[in-house]
C-alpha cells in the first residue's frame, strides 16, 4: 500500500512468471493439434454447408471459443480436486439424461424441450441452445470410472472382479440410459471406454478373453436377428417388386412381431445395408444412399483432391445436407483435401491420441492416468467409427468426429476431456506440481 | 459401487505393466490409424476413377440443341416453309431457389400460427413447396405485366399451376416460360418485345429472361400443303446424328441414358419436310451441364453451337401452284358440291414438277406443334391427308386411250388412218359394249378418236391387239413404276411417294384369283376402266412422255432447269412421224372441236384428252372428270393433268376437269418465262 507503484510492478512480474511457469508445462502439441482440428472443422463445415447458404460454421465457430475457454479453464485446474466430487459429476450426468429417458419410454414429447426427431430423442431444447446430454455423459462418466479404478485393486483375476463389475455397474447405467433413447452409436462408446480402463488397469488377459467370447455370443444373436429380418425385407420385395426402398416400407412393423428387443428396424436396416447392402436397398436410394455418395466422395478426392469449395458432392447436394456437415464432413474433407490432406488429417489424430496417452504413461498418479486413457479411448472410437463409416469400413451409427462434425454438446465434450487430460499433463512429475500431493 | 476396497492405491501401481498395457493401447491406435489410412489408400487412388465416374454420372446433364430447319422456297425463291421465333418470358428456377425457400419458411411460420395445435402442426412439404413456387413465380409474372404496361390477355396474368407442375417434373432444369408467346394476334411482336427488354434489363442475378424458340412457319398456310408436308416435335433418339452425338457425349462426360434432354427441335414428318428432313433439319448443337440433386444447372462444362440446315429450292412455281389449288377449289358438280381433285403441270423438257395440287388440304402450321384432336378430326372428315395428286388410285377412264392407240400403232394392228365402223356398241363375248353416246359414231379413224373419244375404236382395236401386248404397253410408258424417286440415291422425294397401282393382264387377274380373263376384261382395259388403276401423276407423267415423243418423264420436286431430257431414260416412243402427227392433230381438234373444249385458252393452241371415268364413290357409281395434255401444241414445253372426284353421274372430264386444266395454263402462260413467249 505505501508503494503502489512498486506493488503493481511486482504484481505484473509476478503475472508474467506465473504465465511463464504455466506456459513451461503446458503440452503446447496437443493444443497446436486441436486448434488445426478446429481450423479444418470450421472450413469443412462452411464448405459442406454452402449450397444451402447455412451459417452451421458460425454457429460452430461459437461452440469453439465456448470450448476453448472450457478447456483452458480445465487445463489449469488441478485435475486431482475432481477425484472428490467425482460420483457427484457422474450423478450429475446422469441426471441430465433422465428426462429424455422418461420420455423415451413414455413415447411422449415434452413440448418443445423434448422432441422426436426421426423417432429419437436425444436433445434438451433450452431455447437459446439444445444440448445433448449423453456427449457430456461420456465425460462424466470417465471421470468417475478412473477415480474408482484408481482406489481398486485390479490385478488377477480373481482378485478383481470386484473391480471389474463395478466399472460394468457403472458404465451401464449411461449405456442403457442412451441406448434407450434410442442411439445405439452414443452408447456404444462406453464398451470400448470401459474396457480400455480395465485394460490399463491390468486386469487380466483371461477377462478380455471371457469377455470377447461372450460378445462374440451377443453377435451371433444379433446374426440370428438380422437373419430373420432379412427373411422379412425379402418378402415384401416379392410381395411389392415395384417398391423402390423395402426397408422403409416395413419399418417398425417389423419390431412389434419380434422378441429381439434390443435393436430397433433402422438400426436393423443400417447394419443389413452394410452387411448387405443390395438386399437393403436394392435401388441404392435409402440406407445406403448416404453412405455411396459419403464414398464417391471420397473416390473422386483422388490423390491431392478437388481443391477448397471444389467438393461438388456436398455443393451439389448429393451428399446429404443434415450429413454433410456432420457425420459424413470428413468425406467431404476428403473430396477436396484428397489422399494427402486426409492421410495429414488422420496423422494429426494420431499425433493427438499419442500425446493423450502419453499423458496417461507420464502422469502422476493412477486417477491421472486413467483419465488419460479413457480420453483416448474415447476419441480414437469416434475416429475409427467415423473415419471407417465413411469409408464404408464400418456401418453407418451416428457418431460424429471430433473437432470437425458440427455439433456443440459433442465439440465441448471433446474440449473437456482434453482440457482433464492437459491438466493431468500439467501436474505430471517435472511438471508444475508435478509428483506432489494434491493440495487441499 | 461393489468392489471399492478402501485401501487406496495412489501411486502407480505395479509400475511396469500398467505402462506396458497403455503402450499396447498406443499400439492399437498406431493399428487403427494404419488400418484407416490404408482404406484412403483403397478408396481415394485405387478405386478414385471409379467413383468419379459414378459422380459424374449423376451430376452431368447433356442438352441437345437442334439446329434451325433449312428453308423452302418455290423454284423463283417465295418462301413455302420459313422458320419464326417465338419469344416467351421464361423465369429460371434455380435463380428463385433462395426465394421459394424464403416462401416455404413463411408459409409453414404461417400455417403453425393457424392450427388449431402448433406444437402438432406437421407441414406437408410438397404442398407447401409447391404453393411457395407458385407464389414466387406470380410475383415474377406480375412484374412482366407491369414492364409491358399494359392490359394484355387476362391468362397472362396468373400463373399456370398446371403447366408449372407438368414442367417442374418433366422440365426441371430449363427455365419455366411464364408467358409461352408474346406474340397476340394482330399485334406486331417486336414493340412488346422492345417494351420488356427496356423495362427488364437482364443482369446476372436476374431470373426472367427471354427465351427464343423457333417455331416452323408456313406464310402461304394451306399451299401446297401435301408437297411441303409438315413438321412434328422430334423424339428423342431419332436421328442417327443424335445417336452419334449422344455416344461422343456419353463416352466423354460418363454421362448415363437418362441424363439426356433434346430441347424441342422439329423433325419433318410427311411430305418434302421428311423426303428432305436431312438436309433442311441442320446440326445439332449441344451443352454439357453440371446439375445440383434438384437437377437445377449449375455450370456450364461444354457447349457447341447448333447449325443452321440448308434452304431447298422446290421445282413448283407459286403462281401456278395457287392458280391450280384456287380452280381446283372452285370445282363445283351440278349440286354447286365442292369436289375434291388433284392437279399438275410438269415441265416436259426437264421434268421440274411446276404445281401439284390436291384439295381439300390441311394448314402445316396447325401441325408443328400439339396438334388438336379437333383439327386433326376436321381434316380427316374432309379427306385432307391424302395426296391425290400422288396417291390417289383411280382408272384413268378416257385418258388411257391413248396407251391404246399407242399400242395399236406399234403392234400394227391399226393404221393412224384406218377408217374402222364403229357402231352403237360391240357385243365382246355375249355382252354388248356401248358407246357413249347412243347411236354411235360410224366411220373413225385415229384422229376422230381422239377427237371425240370413240369407245368401239377402242374395243377394236384393245382387242386386235391383246391384253398382254396392251399391258405391255403400259408398263412401257411406266404405269406400274412409282414415281418422284430421286434418281441419285433412289430415295423418294416425296414420302407421298404413289404406291398400289394395277396394271392388269391375264395372269394379274389369275393371280388375284378373279378366274380366267375375258374379252370382256380387254375391252374394259381398252378404254381404262377394270382393273386399272393409277394416280393423276401418273397420267401427267405420260402424256409429257408422248408429247416428248419418249416413253418416260423422270419427275422431279426441285428445282432443276439445268436438268436435261438425258435423265428421263426409257426409249423413243417408236411410232411413225406421221402416227404422231395424226396424234397430236387429234388432242388439238380434241381442244379445239372435241371434248375438251373448256381447256381452250385464246392465244396459246393446246392439245389435252379427256376422260370420265366410272368409279364406285359411297356404294354407288361416280364420274371421275379427268384432263390430260400439252401446250404449246406444236413445240409442247409443258404437260398437265387434272382428276376430279365426282360425287355422281354429273361430272365430266371437259365440263368439271377443263376449267382447272384451263386455269393452270392461263396462269403458266402469264409467267415471263413461260407460255408467254410461247404464245
Amino acid at each position: 500500500m505505501a508503494n503502489p507503484a512498486r506493488n503493481t510492478l511486482s504484481w505484473l512480474t509476478q503475472a508474467r512468471d506465473d504465465v511463464a511457469a504455466f506456459a513451461r508445462v503446458t503440452d503446447w502439441t496437443q493444443v497446436v493439434a486441436i486448434l488445426l482440428l478446429c481450423v479444418a472443422g470450421y472450413f469443412s463445415i462452411k464448405s459442406a454447408g454452402d449450397l444451402r447458404d447455412s451459417d452451421f460454421h458460425t454457429q460452430q465457430l461459437l461452440y469453439m471459443v465456448v470450448g476453448w475457454g472450457a478447456y483452458w479453464a480445465l487445463a489449469s485446474t488441478d485435475y486431482r480436486e475432481l477425484r472428490r466430487f467425482a460420483r457427484w459429476i457422474y450423478l450429475a450426468g446422469i441426471l441430465l439424461l433422465l428426462p429424455i429417458f422418461v420420455c423415451a419410454i413414455v413415447g411422449a414429447d415434452l413440448g418443445s424441450v423434448i422432441r422426436s426427431v426421426y423417432g429419437s430423442r436425444r436433445w434438451i431444447n433450452l431455447g437459446l441452445f439444445s444440448i445433448q446430454p449423453s456427449e457430456f455423459a461420456k465425460v462424466t462418466t470417465l471421470v468417475f470410472l478412473a477415480a474408482f479404478l484408481a482406489r481398486s485393486h485390479v490385478g488377477r483375476l480373481r482378485d478383481s472382479w470386484g473391480a471389474a463389475l463395478g466399472v460394468a455397474a457403472i458404465a451401464f447405467a449411461p449405456f442403457f440410459l442412451i441406448f434407450m433413447q434410442p442411439d445405439l452409436g452414443s452408447s456404444l462408446i462406453f464398451v470400448p471406454l470401459a474396457a480400455a480402463l480395465l485394460h490399463a488397469a491390468n486386469l487380466s488377459r483371461r477377462f478380455f478373453v471371457a469377455v470377447g467370447l461372450a460378445s462374440a455370443l451377443l453377435l451371433s444373436l444379433v446374426a440370428v436377428d438380422l437373419s430373420a429380418y432379412a427373411d422379412r425385407v425379402q418378402e415384401r420385395i416379392k410381395a411389392h417388386p415395384e417398391d423402390r426402398n423395402p426397408t422403409a416400407s416395413i419399418r417398425g412393423r417389423h419390431d412389434a412381431e419380434t422378441w429381439f428387443v434390443l435393436l430397433k428396424d433402422y438400426q436393423r436396416e443400417r447394419i443389413l445395408s452394410f452387411v448387405a447392402p443390395e438386399l437393403a436397398d436394392p435401388r441404392g436410394v435409402g440406407a445406403s444412399w448416404q453412405v455411396r455418395q459419403a464414398l464417391i466422395a471420397v473416390g473422386r478426392g483422388g490423390l491431392t483432391g478437388q481443391g477448397y469449395n471444389e467438393g461438388m458432392q456436398a455443393r451439389l447436394g448429393f451428399l446429404p445436407e443434415a450429413a454433410a456437415h456432420n457425420d459424413f464432413v470428413f468425406s467431404g474433407f476428403a473430396e477436396e483435401h484428397g489422399l494427402l490432406g486426409s492421410l495429414l488429417l488422420v496423422a494429426l489424430y494420431g499425433l493427438l491420441l499419442w500425446r493423450v496417452l502419453r499423458t496417461g504413461l507420464r502422469a502422476a498418479d493412477r486417477f491421472g492416468s486413467f483419465l488419460s486413457v479413457g480420453a483416448a479411448a474415447i476419441l480414437f472410437t469416434h475416429l475409427f467409427i467415423n473415419v471407417g463409416m465413411n469409408l464404408n469400413l464400418m456401418p453407418v451409427t451416428g457418431v460424429p468426429l471430433p473437432f470437425l462434425s458440427y455439433g456443440g454438446s459433442f465439440i465441448l465434450s471433446c474440449f473437456l476431456l482434453l482440457g482433464l487430460v492437459q491438466s493431468v499433463h500439467r501436474h505430471a512429475p517435472g511438471g508444475e506440481g508435478g509428483g506432489l500431493p494434491a493440495t487441499a | 459401487m461393489s468392489g471399492t476396497s478402501g485401501a487406496s492405491v495412489e501411486k502407480i501401481p505395479s509400475g511396469r505393466s500398467h505402462r506396458g498395457r497403455i503402450l499396447q493401447q498406443a499400439g492399437l491406435v498406431a493399428a487403427g490409424v494404419i488400418v484407416l489410412a490404408a482404406g484412403l489408400g483403397y478408396r481415394q487412388v485405387l478405386q478414385s476413377e471409379g467413383y468419379q465416374e459414378q459422380h459424374e454420372r449423376q451430376v452431368r446433364h447433356a442438352t441437345l440443341i437442334p439446329g434451325t430447319r433449312g428453308r423452302i422456297f418455290d423454284r423463283n425463291g417465295f418462301v413455302l416453309a420459313d422458320n419464326r421465333v417465338k419469344w416467351s418470358v421464361s423465369l429460371d428456377l434455380g435463380k428463385v431457389r433462395r426465394a421459394i425457400r424464403a416462401e416455404q419458411r413463411r408459409i409453414i411460420a404461417a400455417q403453425r400460427l393457424a392450427a388449431p395445435a402448433p406444437s402438432l402442426y406437421k407441414p406437408d412439404i410438397e404442398q407447401v413447396l409447391a404453393e411457395a413456387r407458385r407464389l414466387v413465380a406470380q410475383r415474377h409474372l406480375d412484374r412482366v405485366n407491369r414492364a409491358l404496361g399494359e392490359p394484355g390477355r387476362p391468362a397472362a396474368f396468373r400463373v399456370n399451376e398446371v403447366a408449372l407442375a407438368r414442367h417442374i417434373r418433366d422440365r426441371r432444369p430449363f427455365p419455366f416460360p411464364l408467358i409461352p408467346d408474346l406474340r397476340i394476334e394482330g399485334e406486331d411482336p417486336s414493340r412488346r418485345l422492345a417494351r420488356f427488354v427496356e423495362q427488364l434489363p437482364t443482369g446476372a442475378e436476374e431470373p426472367l429472361s427471354l427465351e427464343p424458340e423457333v417455331v416452323r412457319d408456313y406464310p402461304e398456310g394451306e399451299l401446297a400443303a401435301h408437297v411441303l408436308g409438315h413438321v412434328k416435335a422430334s423424339a428423342d433418339g431419332e436421328s442417327e446424328d443424335e445417336r452419334e452425338l449422344r455416344r461422343r457425349l456419353a463416352e466423354r462426360h460418363n454421362l448415363g441414358a437418362n441424363s439426356f434432354t433434346v430441347s424441342a427441335g422439329h423433325r419433318g414428318a410427311t411430305g418434302v419436310e421428311q423426303s428432305f428432313d436431312a438436309i433442311l433439319s441442320g446440326q445439332l448443337g449441344h451443352q454439357v451441364w453440371e446439375r445440383n440433386i434438384a437437377g437445377e444447372r449449375q455450370s456450364l462444362l461444354e457447349q457447341s453451337p447448333p447449325r443452321q440446315g440448308t434452304h431447298i429450292n422446290l421445282s413448283l412455281d407459286l403462281r401456278v401452284q395457287r392458280a391450280a389449288e384456287a380452280a381446283l377449289r372452285a370445282t363445283r358438280d351440278a349440286n354447286g358440291v365442292s369436289l375434291p381433285g388433284s392437279a399438275a403441270l410438269i415441265d416436259i423438257d426437264t421434268g421440274e414438277i411446276l404445281a401439284l395440287a390436291s384439295t381439300p388440304a390441311f394448314d402445316p402450321n396447325q401441325m408443328s406443334g400439339r396438334v388438336s384432336q379437333e383439327y386433326y378430326n376436321s381434316v380427316d372428315e374432309r379427306g385432307g391427308w391424302l395426296n391425290r395428286a400422288t396417291q390417289g388410285l383411280y382408272p384413268p377412264g378416257s385418258t388411257f386411250k391413248l396407251v391404246t392407240a399407242l399400242a395399236g400403232l406399234r403392234t400394227r394392228s391399226v393404221r393412224h388412218d384406218e377408217v374402222i365402223d364403229c357402231g352403237p356398241g360391240l357385243l365382246v363375248g355375249n355382252r354388248v359394249f356401248p358407246e357413249h353416246i347412243s347411236g354411235g359414231y360410224g366411220p373413225t379413224d385415229l384422229e376422230k378418236m381422239l377427237i371425240v373419244s370413240v369407245n368401239v375404236w377402242n374395243y377394236i382395236v384393245g382387242l386386235r391387239v391383246g391384253p398382254e401386248a396392251l399391258a405391255a404397253e403400259a408398263r412401257r410408258l411406266g404405269l406400274a413404276e412409282p414415281l418422284l424417286v430421286s434418281a441419285h440415291d433412289g430415295k423418294p422425294e416425296t414420302s407421298q411417294v404413289s404406291r398400289g397401282m394395277v396394271v392388269p393382264d391375264p395372269a394379274y387377274k389369275r393371280r388375284r384369283g378373279h378366274g380366267p380373263w375375258s374379252q370382256g376384261d380387254t375391252a374394259n382395259l381398252s378404254i381404262g376402266q377394270g382393273y386399272l388403276l393409277t394416280t393423276p401423276l401418273h397420267m401427267g407423267a405420260l402424256t409429257a412422255s408422248v408429247a416428248a415423243h419418249r416413253t418416260r418423264t423422270n419427275l422431279t420436286l426441285v428445282a432443276d432447269p439445268g436438268r436435261g431430257s438425258l435423265t428421263h431414260g426409257g426409249e423413243p416412243l417408236g411410232i411413225t412421224a406421221a402416227e404422231r402427227r395424226a396424234l397430236l392433230d387429234g388432242m388439238t381438234r380434241c381442244v379445239d372441236e372435241g371434248t375438251a373444249g373448256p381447256v381452250a385458252i385464246a392465244g396459246l393452241s393446246v392439245a389435252a384428252k379427256t376422260g370420265t371415268a366410272e368409279y364406285p364413290k359411297d356404294g354407288a357409281k361416280a364420274h371421275l372428270a379427268w384432263a390430260v395434255g400439252f401446250a404449246p401444241a406444236n413445240r409442247p414445253r409443258v404437260a398437265f393433268v387434272v382428276c376430279v372426284e365426282g360425287e355422281d353421274m354429273t361430272s365430266w372430264g371437259g365440263a368439271t376437269a377443263g376449267p382447272v386444266a384451263r386455269a393452270m395454263l392461263a396462269a403458266w402462260a402469264e409467267l415471263p418465262d413461260g407460255g408467254a413467249e410461247a404464245r
